[in-house]
């Protein structure tokens, strides 16, 4: 590398970092340096803490194994089974994540609710409302996340040693045991911790559906909103900081470990029974999650539940009416520019870390990588406490950077895993040939991987549009945004106006996506992507 | 008179371990000189060096007696062709010839006549509108060599450009570059670890191992009269395993 370009990339590094150090470090130090013993003391001996506790860790627990094994069947049945149309069930699979998390826990509520679609239709008896809710719901919430886990993890297995074990007439259910169990004995783990993790700091779930059955993240939200109890705020979070701090150290062994070599992709065959069941197991999951979506659709488009079920368009007129049609603005803003400035440092930041031999870009990689361990929850109230009495607070600007550091992670290690694969010396090639770095970036690395650049393009869109957690503590009137008024039109009542604000989120998300996959097509027809 | 090429006193360090030390040689105008060694002998770091990727921790590299030490790639008058190609991926054969001369501020009728040269003289003609990952192991080769030439330079550096490639390629590849460089008249410096492509290919030939040179001389002397105990092991014993290989085949 050149000395210009060296400069210019370090300079670069530099200014990363500082980004991180602005709006990660200081906000996390300033949070916990506010954490004082008697706070603790005090938070601990708590009955409602210690009730709320118990319910996290005994909800998340049960909605994490029992999303850990539905996304576990449903990745085996479109991995290793021969069953049509997976592409279908994969969409309508991951559609749950097109959604906030309280969507998720509207939609059960306007199913299984008191005057619930099938409550009322099936003559269900019981109460959706407190644990089996937040149960539930968070385990839709979260399915989809360990679904593509998994999905991704088998493509990665190696069919040789399932070749060895039929030649030496080994059942396919003892492979199963001894060849595919032990595969995903990490990703398991992995996955576990990533689900448990996600499940354990919503707070989105359990405020709308949880009723009495209150958890840590709602505790939280209520002694910082409604008691302005900062302190006992911050004691919370760094509990919730912990199962993420875990999962990092677990994934960070997972990656440094080699993984095994893959030779040939596995090969397909099924019985006849193994198709009926993953056919039964697909249906069922997607009947469930488009009921869901169904019950979204139907409730928005009518007048009042269950009372006057009349055609109506007036939610939306409510929602994009004078004076409304301002959060759905900010909603777009803060997406659109958190898409454009997250996928930017990402892919600088990727390229400083793999592509350049810049001193110290370890430092920019372990801070990229570590914002995967702080919740949303946690990084929302960590600015509440840094910026509460600077400029940015209440802007537009605050809540773009904080879910661009909320979710980098995930689109840099994606566009990583890109770069690397690249030929390590096209970059030589341009510097004999006198062409500059930032010419082969523009010329050649940028075109190569513009899926990978489109595809975290639109995580960082789909993303901020249904994230509540990240921006809960720092919203205001001047900068609220589209997620949050679900749960403010189902306390005022407003259950069709909540609807239809789930249904806008999810056209706008899916909308992108259809434009995400039609563009996929287009430059694939170009050729050249064969290699990527 | 100078030579065309000459690297003086190089020595070159990694975490403590000497990749290169004290390598002296010069390569004449026109001349074939591979460097032949073992894996980790050393002998792509001297490349990269003398092209200017890397920086050496002492020495010189001088063309046509200038110091271009301190010059960056672009400006030694020097091309490389990578081991694995680096073709651009996104590009067509001919965008990825024309690329350089564009870039090099060359009018877009000149850069089209320059390249569509270049393809044809690599027999690539109806290969223009490929993308690389439709080109054979060969055909890929050609267009890096052509990418290379495009900028006319006076030195052309290969990396072990056909290791790559199947036996019988790497057979039509040998030959092709030996009538290139005829034809071009350009000087070559072509780093390998195949005794026999080696021997084959150039006018001279340089043994390495552990980053110092063991000898340098025309492949006969290389085969048959050496006396240093690497070379022998290395390039002799070598070659007569291979011989006898194919006489086995043969009979």
């Amino acid at each position: 590398m050149n000395n210009r370009s060296q400069n210019g990339f370090s300079f670069l590094k530099y200014a990363l970092i500082l980004f991180y150090v602005v709006f990660l470090i200081i906000p996390l130090c300033i949070m916990l340096s506010n954490i004082k013993n008697a706070d603790i003391k005090e938070t601990f001996t708590s009955i409602s803490f210690i009730n709320a506790l118990r319910n996290s860790i005994f909800s998340s627990v049960i909605a994490t194994s029992v999303s850990v094994l539905l996304s576990l069947t449903a990745a085996l049945c479109l991995r290793r089974t021969d069953i049509k149309i997976k592409n279908v069930f994969l969409t309508v699979f991951t559609l749950p994540m097109l959604l906030p998390s309280v969507s998720h826990a509207f939609g059960l509520i306007l199913l299984f609710g008191s005057n619930g679609i099938l409550t009322r239709l099936l003559h269900i008896t019981g109460n959706i409302y407190g644990f089996y809710g937040v149960v539930g719901a968070l385990v839709l919430y979260s399915f989809p996340l360990g679904t593509l886990m998994f999905y991704d993890v088998l493509r990665y297995e190696d069919y040789t040693q399932y070749e060895s074990a039929s030649v030496l007439g080994i059942s396919k259910t003892r492979q199963f045991i001894s060849i595919t169990l032990p595969f995903l004995k990490k990703p398991l783990l992995t996955v576990f911790f990533a689900v448990f993790t996600m499940t354990f700091t919503d707070y989105g779930v359990p405020l709308m559906i949880g009723s009495k059955y209150i958890t840590l993240p709602v505790i939280m939200y209520n002694e910082v909103i409604g008691m302005l109890d900062f302190a006992k705020g911050s004691v919370i979070a760094l509990i919730l900081l912990l199962p993420s701090l875990l999962l990092f150290f677990i994934n960070k062994r997972n990656v440094t470990d080699n993984l095994p070599l893959m030779r040939k992709g596995v090969k397909v065959s099924s019985s006849l029974g193994t198709r009926a069941l993953s056919y039964s197991f697909c249906i069922i999951v997607s009947v469930v999650i488009s009921l869901i979506m169904l019950s979204f659709i139907y409730v928005s488009f009518i007048v009042k539940y269950p009372q006057n079920t009349s055609f109506t368009l007036d939610n939306f007129k409510s929602i994009l009416g004078v004076g409304r049609i301002k959060y759905l603005f900010h909603s777009l803003v803060i997406s659109f520019f958190t898409a454009v400035m997250g996928t930017v440092m990402a892919f600088f930041s990727s390229y400083i870390t793999t592509r350049t031999r810049i001193k110290n870009s370890s430092i920019l990689h372990y801070i990229t990588v570590s914002t995967i361990a702080v919740p949303g929850v946690v990084l929302g109230l960590a600015y509440a406490f840094s910026f509460k009495q600077t400029p940015i607070y209440g802007t537009l600007f605050i809540l773009i950077a904080v879910n661009t550091v909320h979710f980098i992670a995930s689109p840099y290690l994606m566009i990583s895993s890109s770069l690397r694969k690249l030929n390590e010396n096209i970059e030589n090639v341009g510097l004999t040939l006198g062409v500059s770095r930032l010419r082969i970036i523009k010329d050649v690395l940028f075109p190569l991987s513009l899926i990978t650049v489109i595809e975290m393009f639109t995580y960082f869109f789909v993303n901020t549009m249904v994230t509540v957690s990240a921006v809960s503590f720092l919203t205001s009137s001047a900068n609220m945004v589209l997620s949050l008024m679900i749960n403010q039109f189902r306390a005022q009542l407003l259950l069709e106006s909540a609807a239809a604000i789930s249904f806008i989120i999810f056209c706008i998300n899916i909308l992108l996506k259809i434009v995400f996959v039609l563009f996929k097509k287009a430059i694939k027809r170009k050729g050249y992507l064969s290699v990527i | 008179m100078s030579h065309k090429l000459e690297v003086k006193k190089l020595y070159k360090t990694f975490d403590d371990k000497k990749i290169l030390n004290n390598i002296n040689f010069y390569i004449d105008q026109g001349e074939f000189v591979s460097v032949l060694g073992p894996s980790g002998c050393g002998k792509t770091t001297l490349l990269r060096i003398i092209i200017g990727l890397e920086k050496a921790d002492e020495g010189t590299v001088t063309v046509d007696g200038t110091d271009v030490t301190s010059f960056s790639p672009s400006k030694r008058k020097m091309g490389i062709v990578f081991q694995n190609y680096a073709l651009f991926e996104n590009m067509t054969v001919l965008r990825n010839v024309e690329y350089a001369l564009l870039c090099a501020k060359k009018g877009k009728k000149q850069a089209r006549e320059i390249s569509m040269a270049l393809i044809e003289q690599m027999h690539l003609s109806d290969k223009i509108n490929k993308y690389p990952s439709e080109l054979s192991g060969g055909q890929a080769q050609r267009v890096a060599i052509a990418r290379t030439l495009a900028l006319s330079p006076e030195i052309i550096l290969f990396d072990e450009p056909l290791s790559a490639l199947d036996v019988s390629t790497r057979l039509e590849m040998r030959s092709e570059l030996k009538e290139l460089q005829a034809s071009l008249k350009t000087t070559i410096l072509y780093v390998t670890h195949d005794q026999e492509e080696a021997v084959a290919l150039s006018d001279r030939v340089m043994v390495m191992s552990e980053g110092v040179i063991r000898a340098i001389d025309t492949p006969y002397n290389i085969v048959n009269c050496q006396t240093d105990e690497f070379v022998n092991e290395f390039v002799k014993k070598n070659i007569q395993i291979k011989a006898e290989s194919l006489k086995r085949f043969i009979n």
